[in-house]
């Protein structure tokens, strides 16, 4: 009835008023004339006359260009009939045209084509009233002011149109459906308002193969939304639902919709996801579903709609067909890429790749940092399930090769000047720096570890091509040519190399364990437990470097202000700075 | 029929435009005509360079806006809705750029 009248008034705040007054007539002349035969077409007709009442007044309040586009002809009640379908349609042409930001189409399409109030579209959209009533009296103005014709667009715009007006259907549907903020993950009113435009602009544009497409899929949407929850409010992943809950009618209809648009011409991107989705749910299960002709849809969705979300679905489908570690590569394609920063469905698939491939710890720290992105309750309690799993099934904390490369060259831990040639089976080999310092023997006469002496020790810096000698029974300090910064979720610990032990050169004296968070060059204690004197080169792999990944990342890494930290940044090697005794602070590395 | 400013944002200087450019400014007023439209004025700018903004009365080189994509000129049209506007105004010629179309609240010319 709105659209029928606004297509009188040209101005959808004279319509709005147009119709309040018409149910207001009904409510006073009804109960004492009886209700009319066709109530609607009665209602109509009074709203037009009163619309065109409330134009002519203010007609002659105000100069400006005349708001009536089309001649306001009084149209018999019989003839209204036909007139609201291709009415409704214009009105839906018009609140989501594409001059219009998204955010105020949607509002638009919701007020206007569905007639929900504002307060329940500000309700939906987790705004205040106040601020939707601004956002949708701002887009009528702009619908007044540029000219926002109330009509079909021409044959040649039409295709762009309908797939604004589609897009829009569809963000309604998933806004209601996985709805991003509160505690119900499902907003019936909006799903429920999709489906029935989606099934309108179907009726209304009967060739259309998108319109066909949309139905079918927001239709296979809802006949598995029930399962889409455990009846605790959990949500449940697509493998573990329960098929047998499905709406089958549902699905029938949209598999015919599907069918008949695919034969009828090229699919679009709403077709080709509505076909995707019909295959997943004609699936007797999720592992036998039909995975590679699944692939196939997303390559060509891919094509006709190129769309990194549409990129990690497909990644998914990968994982189906060629498994879990070429779908990770386009993952962290996809996130090198960084167009993506910040969707949470992104960290969360590249979670559940990692943990099939059994490496939980990347797993974890994945889920954590897509639970930073969700502020949905379900989704926050079902991140949060799946984190507490791929922590517990850490059987084993000490990183392998692949895992030390792979978080080396994502930053994540540092070795600089870093070459991949140092890899171990499960540690890096570390080079020999320049730098030493040996001891003043003759200055001190004991360590009194309550005070210990300062500047015992004395630097040594080699030029190129000369060694350091460390006699028998010697004990020196020296340095790692690499400097190493690990993340607050990593410990390291140095170890001799065992050709290097094996000639008694020791390189460490009990104190081989790197902080979390620690960044500096390692300071190495050397001694030489043989009876002759080895020559130390500067540049030569002298021990090896393990890591191990914590349970969870260090509530006060290396370097917090509530640590001493003394050698936090250290570069040459660097003497003790111990402090002394239990109340005050250890030594630390 | 309603009216509404194009504004012409192009990062090639006016005085750099290629001559099939030019020619399609000036063919631009027959071309809205046949579609059923009308230009009713045109306006080209010179470059950027030239302007003198005047902000709370004091006078600073350039333009007012500092934007990759320069204002290098405006044309007036009258087309019958924001459909029809929009799909004359995707006929102005652009080498690097876009244009904004923009509902008119007022136009006046005067003597």
């Amino acid at each position: 009835m709105l659209a029928a009248t606004v297509r009188v008034t040209r101005d959808l705040d004279t319509a709005e008023e147009a119709v309040q007054d018409a149910y207001v007539r009904a409510l006073e002349t009804w109960p004492d004339d009886g209700v009319p035969e066709r109530p609607g077409a009665w209602l109509t007709t009074v709203a037009r006359r009163r619309a065109l009442n409330l134009l002519r007044r203010g007609r002659t309040l105000q100069t400006k260009l005349p708001l009536l586009l089309e001649p306001a002809e009084a149209e018999p009640p019989d003839r209204d009939a036909d007139a609201i379908p291709d009415d409704r349609l214009r009105l839906v042409f018009t609140c989501c045209h594409p001059s219009l930001s998204l955010e105020a189409q949607v509002a638009l399409t919701l007020r206007l084509v569905c007639g929900v109030a504002t307060p329940d579209v500000a309700h939906a959209f987790v705004v205040s009233e106040a601020t939707m009533a601004a956002r949708i009296t701002r887009a009528k103005k702009k619908i007044e002011a540029a000219r926002i014709r109330y009509a079909v667009p021409a044959p040649d715009e039409l295709p762009a149109r309908v797939d604004a007006a589609l897009t829009v259907i569809h963000l309604l549907y998933t806004t209601g459906h996985t709805a991003h903020a509160g505690d119900r993950l499902v907003r019936d009113e909006l799903t429920i308002r999709a489906l029935d435009l989606a099934r309108m602009l179907r009726l209304l544009l009967p060739s259309d193969r998108e319109a066909a497409g949309l139905l079918a899929l927001l239709l296979v949407h809802e006949a598995r939304r029930p399962t889409r929850t455990d009846p605790g409010g959990q949500m449940v992943r697509l493998a573990e639902q329960d098929r047998s809950a499905w709406d089958r009618e549902r699905i029938a209809e949209a598999d015919r919709l599907v069918v008949g648009a695919l034969h009828a011409g090229p699919p679009g991107r709403f077709l080709l996801q509505a076909a995707i989705a019909a295959l997943h749910a004609q699936a007797p299960s999720y592992e036998e579903t039909d995975w590679p002709q699944i692939l196939t849809l997303y390559d060509e969705l891919l094509r006709i709609w190129p769309s990194e979300v549409v990129a990690l679905n497909r990644a998914v489908a990968l994982s189906m067909v060629a498994g879990p570690e070429d779908a990770l590569a386009a993952v962290e394609a996809l996130e090198r890429d960084g167009r993506l920063a910040g969707y949470r469905y992104l960290p969360a698939t590249k979670a559940d790749l990692l943990h099939r491939l059994g490496r939980d710890a990347e797993a974890a720290s994945a889920y954590e940092a897509a639970l930073a992105l969700t502020d949905n309750a379900v989704e926050r309690a079902f991140l949060e399930g799946r984190l507490v799993d791929s922590r517990a099934m850490q059987p084993v904390s000490v990183l392998s090769d692949g895992t030390i490369r792979r978080m080396v060259e994502e930053g994540r831990i540092r070795i600089d000047p870093w070459d991949p040639g140092m890899i171990q089976p499960a540690s890096i080999d570390l080079r020999l720096g320049n730098s030493f310092r040996v001891f003043h023997n003759h200055r001190a006469r004991a360590i009194d570890l309550r005070d210990p002496p300062r500047n015992l020790t004395e630097q040594i810096v080699l030029g190129p091509d000369e060694p350091f000698v460390v006699h028998p029974g010697e004990f020196v300090l020296a340095r790692t040519e690499e400097h190493v910064v690990l993340p607050d979720d990593v410990v390291a610990r140095i170890e001799g190399k065992s050709s290097l032990g094996r000639l008694g050169l020791i390189v460490h004296a009990t104190a081989g364990f790197v902080d979390p968070g620690f960044s500096g060059t390692l300071t190495l204690e050397v001694t030489n437990l043989t009876r002759i004197p080895i020559e130390l080169w500067p540049g030569l792999p002298i021990a090896q470097l393990s890591f191990m990944a914590l349970d969870a990342p260090a509530e006060r890494p290396y370097g917090h202000p509530d640590l001493g930290s003394h050698y936090h940044g250290q570069v040459d090697a660097t003497e003790s700075r111990y402090e002394g005794g239990p109340a005050r602070r250890g030594p630390g590395r | 029929m309603p009216q509404y400013a194009v504004l012409i944002f192009e990062r090639v200087a006016p005085a750099d435009l290629p001559e099939e450019v030019m020619q399609g400014h000036m063919d631009l007023p027959a071309r809205v005509a046949e579609q059923g439209g009308r230009i009713l004025a045109g306006l080209g700018l010179e470059h950027p360079d030239t302007a003198t903004a005047i902000r709370a009365g004091v006078l600073t080189d350039g333009p007012f806006i500092e934007t990759k994509e320069v204002l290098g000129g405006v044309f007036v049209l009258e087309a019958r809705d924001l459909d029809h506007a929009l799909a004359l105004a995707r006929m102005t010629p652009i080498v690097d750029g876009g244009v904004e179309v923009r509902p008119l609240s007022g136009f006046q010319v005067l003597d």
